[in-house]
């Protein structure tokens, strides 16, 4: 064998793959844009006054309120500092939207970045709870008495 | 010592575990790459086949099963109510078999609350999308008839 007659210098061999690039490279530029735009509509717009929202027609057919009735007005208030305001109009979604928009950034900025992206890995019993608590408020919030009453958009 | 052919067919080496594992992290050197001793037995063997070798790789990455919660949550305030219910159901579910030492209930938990959330969506964008058509066309009518 030659082995020792080998030059010292070591040599290196190539990268397996040279890195592609990511493929939701778009997705962070788009999800920003869509977000100031949608944004910027909502503050342009009240959806009390406009009929061209998104009407929820779980509402429409029952007249009962789902859990996300009111969010477009609570998101309405809040792009213009009204967070009482917002609360009033759907409590839930408005303490829900920092975990859902952290969530959702996490994975969109995974993409955008070309890294792997893995779910948080919650307790069965949160996961649970999350799910028991939108379920009840969307029963409890239709109850005609005082401390429901407040639950619903007014 | 080994030698190994890298992504381009040449030999590479003689190298010990320290340099693979260095070569391993920089991504030049996977399981898959043929390797063969400096001593005999010489045949080329892929790395993985080594025990000593194969220590050095990476462990596999576990096996990662989305709960869903958040589209599920997402659709359920935005979408199609009923839907959106069962895909909640099915994501608190995800966890829960997790949590009992069920993985594939867990990924087909899943699943089913994946295609539950695509399907609130679509009810969801449907109906809406049939509603706007409707607004859109009473408006331009009224408007037509004001002028």
């Amino acid at each position: 064998m030659d082995d020792v007659r080998r030059p010292i210098e070591l040599r290196v061999p190539p990268r397996l793959t040279p890195a592609p690039p990511p493929a939701g490279r778009w997705l962070l530029p788009l999800a920003g844009i869509i977000l100031i735009g949608a944004g910027m509509f909502l503050y342009r717009f009240n959806p009390a006054e406009h009929a061209f929202y998104p009407v929820c027609f779980f509402h429409e057919w029952t007249g009962w309120h789902c859990p996300g009735c009111g969010a477009s007005r609570a998101l309405y208030s809040l792009v213009h500092g009204r967070c009482l305001a917002a609360l009033r109009f759907n409590p839930l979604f408005v303490l829900l939207l920092p975990w859902l928009a952290w969530a959702a950034g996490r994975r969109v900025i995974a993409y955008s970045l070309g890294r792997a992206w893995a779910p948080v890995r919650m307790p069965a019993a949160v996961v649970t709870g999350l799910v028991v608590t939108v379920l009840l408020f969307g029963v409890l919030r239709n109850l005609p008495w005082r401390p429901f009453i407040w639950l619903a958009p007014p | 010592m080994y030698y190994l052919l890298g992504a381009d067919q040449r030999e590479y080496g003689p190298v010990g575990p320290d340099q693979l594992r260095t070569w391993i992290a920089e991504g030049r050197v996977a399981a898959a790459t043929r390797v063969r001793r400096a001593e005999p037995p010489t045949d080329w063997r892929p790395l993985r086949d080594y025990p000593e070798l194969a220590a050095l790789l990476p462990p596999p990455p576990l096996p990662v099963v989305p709960n869903r919660l958040v589209p599920a949550v997402l659709v359920t305030v935005a979408c199609c109510l009923p839907c959106g219910v069962v895909a909640l159901i099915y994501s608190a579910r995800v966890n829960r078999c997790l949590e009992t030492g069920d993985p594939e209930g867990a990924a087909r938990a899943s699943r089913t609350a994946a295609r539950w959330c695509w399907l609130s969506l679509g009810v969801g964008l449907l109906v809406k999308g049939l509603i706007a058509a409707v607004w859109l066309t009473v408006w331009m009518t009224s408007a037509a008839q004001s002028n």
